[in-house]
């Protein structure tokens, strides 16, 4: 039983999710399972493909929708993978309207969803009524779970002796589309001003070198306490988390960060680091090993009654097995796994892919199948080109669609009882492209904005006419759609 | 004054040659980037952010301080991994402050008050040290009364950091007569005074003082130890209103002569009015996913500020948010008893103090809701650049804005459209009909907006119109379904003559194409200083304003009119050149009499780029009549007029 997570390129092997996620579950899958990290680019020949489950990770293009629609056909388990919640704040994410009309296509062709919280789960029931969902929880790294005892100790000794309390803040600094990261970091200062004590904090900041703007320097020069910043790297991590006494964990409010798994929390815990967390109480799973004041932790350093101590960490281990074994994880993912229905193998339907304005397609191989095909709307980058597109007549000002040879040979084929010519398909959607605008678009973004609704309509509605039995993606990574124009 | 000018700017090149030399990895050019201001010659203050990048920039006449430099190696956009932060402290110069020491770190600071270099020099020697214990009772409130009163010999005063104040005692003046100053900041639940420095005034040296604040908002308290044996004490009600405070921006929309004067005067101002303040408990209603609880308005220390000092809460709510996202109530806003953010708050005006270099920026004077246009003063603060990255905005402004149910009703209006030809009409009468929830009743075609004579035909249209009537420009492109029901949905206030949507503009260059804002209104400024004033926005400013914004429109492209405000002021004046001029002059009249020109910043339109440079404002704005500019004053001002 062979499990191939799909990824967009090279660089996402070494992105955190599949560092924390499939790395750490691979050596412990019970057999016969096998997990295989796989780059999209080399699936190729997809009727000898091995695995037997295949899941995407985060390939947020055309292409992996159309490997998913061919892939399921040959009766495999498809799925894609959720960890980031891209999808519920939509009012406050307009530019993420492609993602979620990707999400809206490739899901009815997914066997199950895997995603790594409760929260990311009754999301996804509630925005696409999305039944068959395996929480993966992320697991701990347990070589690093040895160190804690040890690290327990020295830590809170240390701090006594020297009179300084390290405090750490480690993770991705920024997101393209959220306001989090560093901004959480300034935004909750304020919780590391203890009221009374005799200690020097010191707070260590590791993050990536895309978030060190220079409004974030600025907002990092409010800090005040000491500080320092240095480029995140996972040996720096490592050592740091070694090194202090505390990390400090702010989660704001917003669906985007609600929805992040205990990872990070995880990780400080294994490390024998006291989590001071402010904010969303995201970490309230861990409640018994988790500080929400840092008078709290002072107060307990004094007493020698940290919350994460030698004594507790029995219990932490416990708690951890419920929530982060990556033994535990992988037999509850691999029951999940054996107990789906099996997949019948179908007759593979007709593809259709309408490139948009601005089309992710980038594999060409696809679309030269028999039973694939393109269609173009008028402000496509070619949008004379393709298996179907529109043409207008400047004189009677009345729209066409025009059909390829190829849609022709395949319409014959499937109705070989009627001998049609291409006219004639024409009229069966002559109602459909009389509702077209009476003009031609002009170049500007607007004018394509302004007729894309009534175009797409128009298409899908013929396409449906033409071939029912086809299955219909729209190709568009044009971000300045507003979606509105995706609604049907 | 320009030799001590050139020395500066010699002593810092020398003192970056040096650093260069010392960092072999600078191969490439550097970049430099500081926090400072500069000093005028006659001691009036300018605030600057400075980004440099090799050269420093001085203009004439100024003299600079530097708050820190941050200098490290360029590459792209981003300092890259041995980007530095240097920090040196100047001795030898008495005007050149550089703060911090030099660390060995990619990039540290240290804004924690036991590695400042001046005062630490001088507390060792500090005769009077004052314990917390000996002052409970040091601060009479008879002091307090007169404590705001300018505190002469600050010289300036300024946040470092979100704790970390620095004061400039003007040493040469008062070295003579005061010894020694303290600084505290009270406990109010123990009512214990804490000491947070005390220094001696020296005239070798220039006096900088560090603080490091217990609460960055709560009052600071000083005490003046004269070399004749008198003490003094002083108040510094709200210091959040210095420089680089959260409250700045206040500051800065009442600046009169200089910053210090403005402070010290807000600081007396505020504190008479807060003496007379009811303080009953109130509660300002914040809705959490709007804040995402991360906001300054969620932190400890505020919350705790503006119980004690207020008795107001915050509160949660799930329905309607007295703020936005990234807004604090300000400070008058909570002193003025009309104003206080429990009860319906009058009049609104517009009031932007924007500093465009930084990102905690402005005061505004802000519609609370759409249906009452409620105004509370706000702070709006950590605004990132981010924020302003164009395409995302612009996406965001082409969201349907309100809820399909609404669009169920057909509510039926008058159109006026500007159309040369027939092409452009067929298209704008096709994307009139794709509008939502619209029944278009009749098409009013007019060729240009030039003719004299239109105006007496409109002023009629308006006149016999039962409904609202739409303006549409040739130019206009109706993307988006729901423009005009959301236009709409605005307009049912009582008071609003017109709304408009945001204008955008898409340009071709080098073949890729870029969209910008396209202004065609101002925004209209009552400060404390200038009257009235009106300002061409600029984008920061957009991203700023409200969803609804009162304006003074200059171009008839897309505006939705009340006819019956229209005709309760007169309609157009007929004898103007065009209909636009026209209009913005209705638009000047109405503000007189208390209606608004509104712009939606929720929805927006295209408009196909003009060839021609943009035009000139149609008038001058100073052509407002000043007994009109007082009585539009009087109406907009919320808050007592303190100029």
């Amino acid at each position: 039983m062979n499990i191939h997570i799909i990824l967009p390129n090279k660089k996402s092997l070494d992105s955190a999710g599949v560092r924390i996620r499939y790395q750490r579950l691979q050596t412990f899958l019970p057999k016969p399972f096998t997990l295989e990290l796989v780059i999209m680019d080399e699936v190729n020949e997809i009727n000898k493909y091995s695995a037997d489950f295949i899941i995407f990770c985060k390939c947020y293009d055309t292409t992996s929708i159309t490997l998913a629609h061919q892939l399921k056909a040959l009766g495999k388990q498809v799925a894609i993978d959720v960890f980031d919640d891209y999808f519920s704040e939509d009012k406050n994410t307009p530019q993420l309207a492609p993602i979620r009309t990707w999400f809206k296509q490739v899901i009815p062709l997914c066997n199950f969803v895997l995603c790594s919280t409760r929260k990311i789960e009754s999301k996804l029931k509630k925005y696409f009524l999305i039944k068959n969902i395996h929480v993966l929880n992320d697991p701990y790294q347990p070589d690093d779970f040895q160190l804690a005892p040890n690290l327990i100790i020295q830590k809170a000794s240390k701090a006594k002796r020297t009179k300084i309390i390290n405090i750490l803040w480690f993770g991705m600094g920024d997101n393209p589309h959220f306001s989090l990261g560093l901004d959480d970091l300034y935004h909750y200062l304020d919780f590391l001003h203890p009221i009374n004590h005799n200690y020097k904090l010191h707070l260590t900041i590791l993050t990536n070198q895309r978030a060190l703007t220079l409004e974030n320097l600025q907002k990092i020069q409010k800090i005040s306490i000491s500080f320092e910043v240095h480029e995140w790297s996972e040996t720096l991590e490592k050592n740091y988390l070694k090194d202090s006494l505390i990390c400090f964990l702010p989660t704001n409010h917003q669906s985007f960060s609600q929805a992040k798994s205990l990872n990070r929390a995880i990780t400080a815990l294994c490390f024998g680091n006291q989590v001071l967390s402010c904010g969303y109480p995201l970490y309230q799973p861990l409640d018994d090993f988790i500080y929400y004041h840092i008078d709290d932790i002072i107060n307990d350093l004094d007493s020698n009654q940290l919350k994460l101590s030698k004594a507790s960490y029995p219990s932490l281990k416990n708690l951890l097995e419920n929530f982060a074994s990556p033994k535990n994880e992988a037999i509850k993912f691999t029951n999940f796994l054996s107990n789906l229905s099996t997949q019948k193998v179908l007759p593979e339907n007709p593809l259709i892919i309408i490139h948009g304005i601005s089309s992710n397609l980038v594999d060409n191989k696809i679309l030269q199948k028999s039973n694939v095909f393109s269609a173009s709307l008028p402000f496509s980058l070619a949008p004379n080109y393709g298996d179907f597109y529109f043409f207008y007549h400047k004189i009677a000002k009345k729209w066409s669609l025009k059909l390829s040879t190829k849609v022709i040979t395949y319409l014959n084929k499937i109705h070989p009882e009627q001998k049609i010519k291409a006219l004639d398909w024409q009229t069966s959607i002559y109602n459909h492209l009389n509702q077209l605008p009476p003009y031609k678009p002009g170049n500007s973004s607007f004018d394509h904005i302004a007729l894309y609704q009534p175009f797409s309509l128009c298409l899908k509605k013929c396409l449906t006419t033409l071939m029912p039995e086809a299955r219909i993606i729209t190709s568009e990574s044009f971000n300045l759609l507003p979606e509105y124009c995706f609604d049907e | 004054m320009a030799k001590t000018l050139n020395n500066i700017k010699s002593h810092i090149f020398k003192y970056f040659e040096t650093l260069i030399k010392c960092r072999p990895f600078f191969k490439k050019p550097v970049l430099v980037f500081y926090h400072a201001y500069l000093i005028h010659q006659s001691k009036q203050f300018d605030y600057c952010f400075y980004r440099k990048r090799n050269r420093l920039y001085i203009p004439n006449k100024y003299l600079l301080v530097i708050h820190y430099i941050l200098i490290g190696e360029k590459k792209n956009y981003y300092p890259n991994s041995n980007f530095c932060q240097i920090t040196k402290k100047k001795q030898n110069n008495p005007i050149v402050y550089l703060e911090r020491n030099l660390s060995t770190c990619l990039i540290s600071g240290d804004n924690s008050i036991n590695s400042t270099p001046f005062s630490a020099n001088y507390k060792k020697n500090s005769i009077e040290k004052i314990g917390s214990k000996n002052i409970d009772n040091i601060f009479s409130m008879r002091d307090q009364l007169s404590a705001a009163k300018n505190i002469s010999f600050i010289e300036n005063i300024y946040y470092t950091s979100q704790l970390n104040v620095n004061i400039h005692i003007k040493s040469y003046d008062c070295s003579t007569t005061i010894k020694s100053i303290a600084f505290y900041q009270k406990e109010i639940s123990t009512k214990i005074y804490h000491l947070l420095s005390s220094d001696l005034i020296s005239i070798n040296n220039p006096q900088l003082i560090f603080l490091k604040l217990n609460n960055p908002y709560m009052p600071i308290y000083l005490k003046a130890f004269y070399h004749n044996h008198d003490e003094q004490s002083y108040c510094i009600p709200f210091p959040s209103l210095a420089r680089n405070g959260i409250h700045y921006p206040e500051c800065q929309a009442a600046i009169k002569s200089s910053y210090m004067d403005t402070f010290f005067f807000l600081q007396n101002e505020y504190f008479d009015k807060y003496k007379s303040l009811d303080k009953t408990a109130k509660v300002i209603k914040v809705r959490d996913v709007l804040h995402r609880y991360s906001d300054v308005i969620f932190s400890p220390l505020y919350k705790k500020w503006l119980k004690e000092s207020f008795n107001i809460d915050i509160i949660k709510t799930e329905s309607k948010s007295n703020l936005m996202a990234n807004q604090l109530p300000a400070i008058c806003a909570m002193l003025d008893k009309k104003l206080s953010p429990s009860c319906a708050a009058k009049k609104q005006t517009l009031i932007i103090a924007n500093e465009q270099e930084r990102n905690a920026i402005t005061i505004q004077y802000q519609p609370l809701n759409i249906e009452s246009l409620d105004i509370l003063p706000v702070v709006i603060h950590n605004i990132a650049k981010n924020h302003l990255d164009k395409t995302k905005t612009l996406a965001l402004l082409s969201k349907p804005p309100t809820s399909k149910s609404s669009f169920l009703s057909n509510i039926s209006i008058n159109v006026i459209l500007f159309s040369k030809n027939k092409n452009t009409e067929k298209k704008q009468r096709y994307l009139l009909q794709q509008q939502k929830g619209i029944r278009l009743k009749n098409i009013y075609v007019f060729k240009t907006k030039n003719n004299k004579n239109d105006i007496l035909k409109i002023n009629a249209i308006l006149k016999e119109s039962k409904t609202s009537v739409l303006f549409i420009d040739e130019r206009i492109n109706l993307f988006n379904p729901y423009t005009i029901i959301s236009l709409k949905h605005n307009l049912m206030n009582s008071n609003v003559l017109s709304i408009s949507p945001l204008c955008i503009e898409e340009i071709n260059i080098n073949y890729s194409k870029k969209i910008n804002l396209y202004y065609d209104f101002y925004i209209y400024h009552v400060s404390f200083k200038n009257n009235l004033t009106l300002i061409q926005p600029k984008e920061n400013e957009i991203i700023l304003m409200q969803s609804n914004t009162p304006v003074i429109p200059t171009d008839l492209n897309l505006t939705l009119v009340n006819p019956n405000i229209w005709n309760t002021l007169g309609g157009l004046v007929k004898n103007l050149d065009d209909l636009n001029t026209a209009f913005f002059h209705l638009a000047l009249r109405a503000i007189h009499y208390d209606h608004f020109c509104l712009i939606n910043k929720d929805c927006c339109i295209g408009i196909s780029s003009d060839r021609k440079k943009t035009k000139k404002p149609p008038t001058n704005p100073l052509t407002i009549s000043q007994s009109s500019i007082d009585k539009i004053k009087k109406n907009l001002m919320g808050i007592k007029d303190i100029a």
